[in-house]
């Protein structure tokens, strides 16, 4: 069968028949050939913003094409090898072993084994050792590159931090190599003096050098794609993105993006605008997001929306504004959207562990939103929660509960009957660039005490529906998240038993991790315990601009049950704005 | 106003689904800036209707679209539409209307092409099927087979120096022209490949028999005014 044939017998087709609506032209002279790789499904991985930056960013250079390929779903991919095809790009339907570059985007740790699963359905060795020039360069980038030990291995580099203008010069140093035919090492050697590029082979654990992260230094003028790709099918995200801004001056102590997203840089709202109205008619989405860490806290959201609003009203576009705090939550900003369901995230049921965490929000906040929401006729409210947080007790627990009788008892004051809250609670998970790097995590019998005990008491809640998050995934992508070099083999291993798709439920095996760190007698606790402050953690020769000095002081604040304010309110001195001009720095 | 598009469904369009057809539509409309007529309520969506769904992976040249819009000009909006269409959606015809013609109640057949190996030694076996009273066909949905009669859905077979062209029913009742080909072939000893198979003709019943959309939308049209003359 050929691969057309193969398309009539498989689920959703236009996963992979490319063709999308303002695809760039692929027919141009070119000597570098780019394929960005998403270790997920096309609906997933066409919801990402990076990739569509990314991919039109280098789809814009002289001499330059750039093309996609996601993870295939289980169907196509036993055809494609039922059939002796290797996995093809969705543009040219080149085989990616084809290609001069193979750009891996890891948005989190539950994808390490998606990256196998792609690298082996295109035929391609799994170690970057066994690679010789005859195969493309394997990069890596996106939020996991943060902590790129566990999968240093399968690598010839990452790019760690913000990929757009890092990316243009990488290729640009390919192409002068290529043409000068130096061997992969010497190119190597070359990029690691780019801003932002790590080279495991050159940088070991042994012999350890600072990556310091890359950093777009213009924000408001920088390249942003606005004829963006049109998905052939219904995806996770299916929208128009524009970015407000980077960064967050939020400081919450368990939020990886809140650290390394940072300075903080704003976009104006006249170059907003601009963009939104270049979106509406060159890709004619009915939605635009207005997305970052934390949209409320945009300084020139109100002007922004009495420009915007018109212009969406005639349009018959719809505005959203995800990740709105609670306390930035007014009744201007809800007449925007839809009046389906409002997520908020407390994080934590009592005003002691908020401190903790630094979630900057008060039960009054709280109340005020909620209040002005439940106004504007909004009846259905999700309340995202997380367990197992530092210092975290039973009572701590408890106060969930309360906070949910409360809203619960707001609600009826301004409606009747139809209610419907739901709590998600997750696990917390220690991530490396936050003050909390070095907390542990509590074990799986302690996660589902807590959980039940949760369960317990708001089943006696009327009108509330409880989740949460699966433990053993959240035990895993702990492990992962402070992982060092020797995971690469738990990869290999586990993959090589049959885990994939780990972010999928459906397709996640707790048993086979299990058996395979037994077998390779993997200490999960080393991982998943409390991490010595004396020693530097296998993350650390990343250099993110947040210094060490002030992740200490902030752990030390949290035990404190101290507060940081929001960045706003004065320069904490975190060391981010030496890496690129922070506009909260400036504004003073 | 009413305008009916006639378009082409081919390339990497063919694996849209019929749903996933309706956001193309929408979003190339609004890329357009095309004026287009929106429904009442809580979620108002543009009022168009999509003709009868094509299988997935099955190419066509005589696919229709309704719109309700405050453009005029049926031909004008093809354009505007074309200019920022989808490879493989573009229009072909643009017919301007009164009243929705209602396509998708009123289609009852469509004619394919696919191509064959080996079916003009068994030619004359092949074409009387249209003549058969019953001819019984497996019909295999998600693992079961059941046995259906599809006589009378079959209205016409001839075979081509390197085609088979089918007309079939197609719209409140449908037969499958991947399915039914398939079918012929295993049944006579030759190949399809169904990878290649093409729509290019669709009818609806007038007056007991089949008239090809086109003429039927083209007796519907508004009449262009020709300048009055004393």
């Amino acid at each position: 069968m050929t691969q057309d044939e193969i398309l009539l017998k498989v689920e959703k087709p236009a996963r992979y028949s490319g063709g999308e609506y303002n695809t760039p032209d692929m027919e141009k002279e070119c000597d570098v050939r780019f394929c960005i790789c998403m270790p997920d499904l096309y609906e997933v991985g066409m919801s990402n913003l990076g990739l569509k930056l990314l991919y039109h960013v280098l789809n814009r250079e002289e001499g330059t094409v750039c093309e996609r390929c996601f993870a295939p779903a289980l169907d196509f991919r036993a055809l494609l090898k039922e059939n002796g095809l290797p996995l093809m790009s969705l543009e040219t339907k080149r085989p990616l072993k084809d290609f001069d570059i193979l750009g891996f985007s890891v948005q989190y740790e539950m994808l390490y084994t998606g990256i196998l699963y792609v690298l082996d359905s295109a035929e391609i060795p799994f170690y970057a050792k066994d690679r010789d020039e005859r195969y493309p360069l394997i990069v890596g980038g996106g939020p996991s590159a943060i902590n790129p030990e566990p999968i240093a291995d399968f690598f010839d580099l990452f790019m760690v931090g913000e990929g757009e203008d890092m990316i243009v010069e990488l290729t640009a140093l390919f192409r002068v190599c290529k043409k000068k035919g130096l061997s992969r090492r010497e190119f190597l050697k070359k990029a690691e003096k780019i801003e932002g590029i790590y080279v495991p082979c050159l940088n070991t654990p042994a012999r350890r050098k600072t990556v310091k992260k890359a950093v777009v230094r213009d924000f408001e003028h920088c390249f942003y794609p606005t004829a963006q790709l049109m998905p052939t099918l219904e995806v996770v995200h299916d929208r128009a993105m524009v970015e407000l801004f980077r960064g967050c001056q939020n400081g919450c102590r368990f939020c990886q993006a809140g650290y390394y997203y940072r300075p903080i840089r704003y976009r104006s709202e006249e170059t907003v605008e601009k963009l939104c109205k270049d979106l509406i008619r060159e890709t004619g989405f009915d939605e635009i997001s207005l997305g970052s860490l934390s949209t409320g806290d945009y300084p020139y959201l109100e002007k922004l929306l009495a420009r915007l609003t018109p212009i969406a009203k005639e349009a018959h576009v719809n505005l959203a504004l995800p990740s709105l705090r609670l306390s930035s939550f007014k009744k201007e900003y809800a007449e925007n959207s839809r009046k389906s369901s409002l997520t908020f995230a407390p994080e934590a049921g009592t005003q002691r562990l908020r401190n903790v965490i630094n979630k900057n929000v008060t039960e009054e906040e709280i109340r005020e939103g909620l209040s002005a929401a439940f106004d504007q006729g909004y009846r259905s409210v999700k309340l995202y929660f997380m367990l197992g947080l530092p210092t975290e007790t039973d009572e701590d627990l408890m106060g969930i509960v309360e906070l949910v009788r409360n809203i619960r008892r707001l609600y009826f004051e301004h409606h009747k009957g139809g209610i419907n809250i739901t709590v998600s609670c997750s696990v917390f998970i220690p991530k490396p660039g936050t003050p909390f790097q070095w907390e542990e995590q509590i074990d799986i019998p302690e996660m589902r005490r807590r959980q039940f005990l949760l369960k317990d008491e708001l089943r006696k809640v009327k009108g509330v529906s409880f989740h949460y998050h699966d433990r053993e995934t959240s035990e895993l992508e702990a492990i992962f998240a402070r992982g060092d070099r020797a995971l690469s083999a738990l990869i290999e291993l586990a993959y090589r038993k049959g885990a994939m798709f780990d972010s999928w439920t459906e397709h996640f095996h707790y048993e086979i991790w299990d058996e395979a760190m037994n077998e390779l007698g993997i200490d999960r606790r080393k991982y998943l315990g409390a991490q010595p402050l004396d020693k530097p953690l296998p993350w650390e020769f990343i250099d993110i601009g947040v210094t060490r000095d002030y992740l200490l002081r902030e752990r030390e604040k949290a035990y404190r049950a101290e507060c940081t304010t929001g960045c706003d309110k004065g320069c904490k001195g975190c060391g981010a704005a030496l890496f690129a001009p922070c506009d909260e720095v400036k504004k003073k | 106003m009413i305008v009916v598009l006639k378009y082409n469904k081919c390339g990497s369009m063919k694996y849209i689904s019929h749903i996933d057809l309706l956001r193309h539509f929408t979003r190339a409309f609004r890329r357009a800036g095309l004026a287009i007529e929106y429904s009442e309520g809580f979620n108002p969506h543009m009022l168009i209707n999509l003709g009868t769904p094509l299988p997935l992976g099955i190419s066509s040249s005589a696919e229709y679209i309704t719109v309700r819009t405050v453009e005029a000009d049926g031909k004008t909006f093809m354009e505007k539409y074309n200019a920022v269409a989808p490879a493989g959606l573009e229009a072909t015809k643009a017919f301007t209307l009164e009243s929705n013609p209602n396509l998708a109640g009123r289609t009852v057949a469509a004619d394919y092409a696919v191509k064959q190996v080996g079916a003009e030694k068994v030619r004359r076996e092949v074409e009387s099927v249209v003549n058969l009273l019953s001819l019984e066909m497996p019909i295999t949905k998600k693992g079961e087979t059941t046995v259906k009669d599809v006589a009378p859905m079959v209205n016409g077979v001839k075979v081509y120096p390197d085609s088979l062209n089918v007309c079939l029913a197609a719209g409140n009742t449908t037969l499958r022209p991947d399915r039914f080909t398939e079918f012929l072939a295993e049944k006579y000893g030759f190949t399809v490949k169904t990878a290649e198979l093409w729509k290019y003709e669709q009818y609806v019943r007038e007056g007991g028999v089949l008239l090809e959309t086109d003429l039927y939308l083209e007796r519907l049209s508004v009449k262009e005014e020709k300048g009055s003359e004393i």
